[in-house]
């Protein structure tokens, strides 16, 4: 144990040697741990982001297309129909 | 005097490390929920739509883009927001965020936002969120701001994009009601930004900022306001004439243009931002002869927050009464 004075203040320092340095490190160990957490946090959020837009878009996008296909065929069979009548 | 690497070097060193949430506040929470207020009102206002999920994600990122811009905006500002008191608690001027990783943290969820907003809604509305902060973070913070009194009269084109992108997420394209809604808070931005000036000037003397009031003088910027005053609120009107704001968006707009130019007309006539300093005691103490410039800065924002709200009321609660002369524009 030391019995330093802490500078600019009244109070002795009875803390073991190093202790005030250590605690700095942890406490910075432990904020950078949280932001880490937070980070992880995130990416797992963007990559939700990213998989619910590709979901919407290919829905989007396979409605679209069956909307087309359809359309196509209800023309083809009009063109079928007024080709018959004519014969 | 310190410079901006001073501070990069020192970081006025805070004992405590950097928390999530001091990364949070870099990104100005308050502004980012007027941001996206302002943007849902621009995409409901408008008269298509897209998929709530989509539209809902590309709102998001615009309150990650305008959290991005407000990041890099505390970066570079560092140095004079720590000779301000209402800025130098921020976490750069306090130490806790070094200023490379406020720089940082900015360039990243400034591309993240661009990339969602791409993804979400169409290339048009992501562009124009680049340009938004980009016009914020180069144009106003690094150019204006230290150079001119007008600083918030063009740099105020940044805040007003919000509504304007909320209209092309759901349309994906620019039209005249989108223009209206920007214009709006381009005209509104001067008189509340002034109003705050005025009681505050002797912070921005301090940090060397020339906002209206340390340029051009108390008298002059009470002028300006009541100016500005009188061409907002007649303009604020046309939403009705355009057929975009109903009777309760006219209703609004006419009663709150005229109590804003009666305060407006207060500041005018009031002694406020003359000689002396109301910085002692609380942080937004106010002298009496301020207290007029406090009044018009509080009503503005709920003069703003109620125009939108209206609109919101109209287009997605079935409030919408059309008026005679809805459709003349």
């Amino acid at each position: 144990m030391t019995e330093d004075q802490t500078p600019g203040t009244n109070e002795t320092d009875t803390r073991p040697e190093g202790t005030e340095d250590t605690l700095t490190q942890q406490d910075f160990i432990k904020a950078r741990n949280r932001r880490n957490v937070m980070i992880a946090w995130s990416l797992v959020a963007f990559m939700v982001l990213i998989f619910s837009i590709t979901a919407i878009r290919l829905k989007q996008n396979m409605a679209a297309r069956q909307d087309a296909a359809m359309a196509e065929q209800e023309a083809v069979s009009v063109v079928r129909d007024e080709t018959h009548a004519e014969e | 005097m310190e410079t901006r690497s001073d501070i990069a070097l020192t970081g006025h060193a805070s004992s405590k490390p950097a928390e999530w949430r001091d990364y949070f506040s870099l990104m100005k929470p308050r502004v980012m929920t007027l941001v996206v207020f302002t943007a849902f009102a621009g995409y409901i206002a408008a008269p298509q739509s897209i998929h709530p999920v989509m539209a809902a994600i590309a709102i998001f990122a615009l309150a990650i883009g305008a959290g991005a811009a407000g990041a890099l905006n505390m970066a570079y500002d560092a140095d004079i927001d720590l000779r301000m008191r209402r800025t130098r608690l921020r976490p750069v001027p306090l130490g806790k965020v070094r200023q490379e990783d406020a720089y940082g943290f900015g360039i990243v969820t400034a591309g993240i936002s661009i990339v969602l907003m791409m993804l979400a809604a169409n290339i048009f509305a992501a562009a124009m969120l680049a340009f938004s902060i980009f016009f914020y973070a180069v144009i106003y913070t690094m150019i204006l701001k230290r150079r001119t009194p007008q600083n918030i009269v063009i740099g105020g084109a940044a805040g007003a994009f919000p509504p304007m992108i909320g209209w092309v997420i759901a349309t994906g394209t620019v039209s005249m009601d989108a223009v209206i809604l920007f214009s709006i808070i381009f005209l509104w931005t001067p008189p509340h930004s002034w109003a705050l000036a005025l009681y505050k000037a002797g912070d921005y003397a301090d940090a060397g900022v020339p906002m209206m009031p340390v340029a051009k003088g108390a008298k002059r910027t009470r002028l300006e306001i009541l100016i500005y005053s009188m061409i907002l609120t007649p303009f604020a009107l046309a939403p009705v004439l355009t057929g975009l704001g109903g009777l309760l968006y006219g209703l609004a707009a006419f009663l709150g243009g005229a109590v804003f130019i009666i305060l407006a007309w207060r500041v005018y006539n009031s002694r406020a931002g003359e000689a002396g300093s109301a910085e002692e005691g609380a942080l937004y103490a106010v002298r009496a002869g301020d207290k007029a410039a406090r009044d018009l800065f509080a009503y503005s924002i709920g003069y703003l927050a109620t125009l939108f709200a209206a609109l919101i009321a109209e287009h997605a609660m079935g409030a919408y009464i059309a008026t005679p002369i809805g459709g003349l524009l």
